[in-house]
């Protein structure tokens, strides 16, 4: 476990030094957030207010999705792993006494929650502060603020599992390109970046639920804003949790059968 | 104890077919083609060995030590480290063991030298009196305290390859795998890396595999060599077996007074004629200079002779040659 604690030290302490990324990424967020806000704000004002999900709750929907953006968004492309496996240095990672699935977990766990927190708390007191309904509401219950802690954090577990499913692939194409649009793409359909999935039509919001991606985001922030009942956002954890042992566990066997075939070839 | 008993590992290599028509072609069928890199090799090291991993580029020896490392499962054969299968064991058999690709790094990239050392240290687990006492030591020779703060990044070819060899040690490994650890080096890191490997070897009894293209360092080093070339074993023994074999190969260049045609010699073979210098090689086994020069000088006027014995290098390609590879 101490090695692990060390891997996520070395790794946090790294990426905190990007603070340029960081602040860019801030003013990002916020822009975003805004633009989203009137862009949607203008389909209300035209009267299609949809059921269990006022103009307040989208507003709210919206800063959280932009809060933990980068807890949450869909590829992470760290330059180091895909270096590994298509330049081979896989190699070294394979002479270490240490799992390499743990490692990579927790490399990507670091830097996820480095970046997050570098840029969160700014993002946060912006959309805290903002007047006139176009600001962030506070949690619907105590209770709700409790799950949404709880999503929160099985949420960017989530992402992660799926993200080494990304690189378990990456073992079979050689080259990060495809695999990383494509989830990104359909991820961000999926989870609600594109669209808040409250906002989809029905049969839309039923097919998702039999999908991985908005257990990542999308339950989080439904959870926060009470845009579903409390009961159901706790079934919800419990399938939330299913898809996350899930995909630990299919992670974990292909990376190991990976690590069995691996060549690697050339000095 | 290390046993390598009828390894054989095959890669598969997929073909790419020519131009445009041949790359449509490839998305619907691929054509593979088996390249054997390791072809039946057996061999055994004992411990406390340094030994010389030779071959030509392509030969297989890089293969055969990720085979060593556990990082590649063979096709078929044995191979037995320390009672333990690399690939099978693999988390605790590395243990055991420390690597240096000269080619790629194992620190991070881009923290200071030391945070790697630390990372290493609890990855495998070593006690901090032990990592104390490791990390002075490695300090002091290989002279690295001035440069273990600076980021890997910021440092020169032969200061990462210092730290490389360091970061392979902390944990105190029964056997080190060099694969071309001298690559790139200038002069004097070649000699400080050499110096140190042996001084491990001998002080700390470390066993030592080295693969190299310089065969300085194998002259330097090694006591004991295996060739491979195309995949196949093609010698194993000592140093000294193979330079007795050469040994009489000489190489010999005569200064005459004036410029002479072509000469023609009994049992020498001519090379090549600069001027008044003239350049003969042979093999003869009672090669004797003194009574070379008399006969010499009874037909021309000789100026000076110079006999050089073959290089290590001139040995192993004539050796490659003769095997065929």
């Amino acid at each position: 476990m101490r090695a692990y604690k060390s891997l996520f030290k070395i790794r946090f302490i790294n990426t905190l030094q990007y603070r340029t990324a960081a602040f860019a990424g801030i003013l990002t967020q916020f822009a975003f957030g805004l633009l989203y806000i009137l862009l949607f704000r203008a389909f209300y004002a035209q009267g299609n207010v949809p059921e269990n999900f006022t103009i307040d709750q989208m507003t709210s929907y919206i800063w959280l999705q932009q809060i933990f953006f980068v807890l949450f968004y869909m590829v992470d492309k760290n330059p180091l792993m895909i270096n590994q496996i298509e330049q081979g240095n896989i190699c070294y990672e394979m002479v270490r006494p240490m799992n390499l699935y743990g490692n990579w977990f927790c490399t990507l766990y670091a830097e996820r929650i480095s970046k997050t927190a570098l840029r969160f708390v700014p993002v946060l007191i912006l959309a805290i502060i903002l007047p006139g309904g176009f600001g962030l509401g506070a949690p619907a219950s105590a209770l709700n603020f409790l799950l949404f802690l709880v999503n929160l954090i099985i949420g960017s577990l989530l992402i992660i599992s799926i993200n080494i499913i990304a690189y378990c692939l990456m073992f079979h194409t050689m080259s990060s390109i495809g695999i990383f649009s494509i989830i990104a793409t359909l991820g961000a359909l999926f989870n609600g970046s594109m669209i808040p999935l409250p906002l989809t039509p029905t049969w839309f919001q039923a097919l998702v639920n039999f999908l991985p991606f908005r257990y990542v985001n999308d339950l989080t922030f439904q959870t926060y804003v009470s845009s579903i009942p409390l009961i159901d956002s706790l079934l919800q954890t419990g399938i939330q949790v299913a898809w996350l042992l899930f995909f630990v566990l299919v992670g974990n066997l292909w990376l190991k059968r990976n690590l069995k075939k691996v060549e690697v070839q050339g000095g | 104890m290390i046993e390598v008993k009828n390894l054989t590992k095959e890669f598969k290599i997929s073909k790419k077919q020519k131009g445009f028509l041949g790359s449509v072609k490839g998305l619907f069928k691929r054509e593979h083609t088996i390249k054997r890199a390791l072809d039946n090799v057996s061999f055994t090291i004992n411990d406390g060995d340094i030994v010389g991993y030779l071959g030509p580029n392509g030969a297989g020896k890089s293969t055969t030590i990720k085979i060593m490392c556990g990082i590649l499962t063979p096709t078929s054969g044995e191979c037995t480290i320390n009672n333990m299968i690399p690939w099978k064991d693999r988390v605790t058999f590395v243990k055991d063991i420390g690597v240096v690709f000269g080619q790629r790094s194992q620190l991070w990239w881009d923290v200071p030298v030391i945070d790697s050392f630390y990372l290493l240290k609890d990855i495998y687990k070593i006690p901090e009196d032990v990592f104390k006492s490791q990390l002075e030591i490695l300090t002091k020779q290989l002279d690295l305290a001035d440069i273990i703060n600076v980021p890997l990044r910021q440092l020169s070819l032969g200061q990462k390859m210092k730290c490389e060899l360091a970061g392979s040690l902390l944990h105190r490994p029964k056997i080190l795998f060099l694969d071309e650890p001298t690559i790139g080096l200038d002069a004097t890191s070649k000699l400080k890396v050499r110096e140190f490997i042996k001084q491990i070897n001998k002080e700390l009894g470390i066993t030592v595999i080295l693969t190299t293209h310089d065969m300085n360092d194998i002259e330097a080093l090694t006591n004991k060599i295996i060739i491979i070339g195309k995949g196949q074993l093609l010698f194993n023994g000592s140093f000294d077996e193979i330079k007795h074999k050469y040994k009489n190969y000489r190489t010999i260049e005569i200064e005459f007074e004036k410029e002479y045609d072509e000469i023609k010699l009994d049992g020498f073979e001519f090379i090549k004629k600069e001027g008044r210098i003239q350049t003969f090689k042979t093999a003869k086994k009672d090669f004797k200079i003194a009574d070379f020069v008399v006969e010499l000088s009874k037909k021309y006027k000789v100026i000076d002779v110079q006999v050089e014995s073959i290089s290590l290098e001139e040995i192993i390609s004539k050796m490659f040659e003769e095997l065929g590879v």
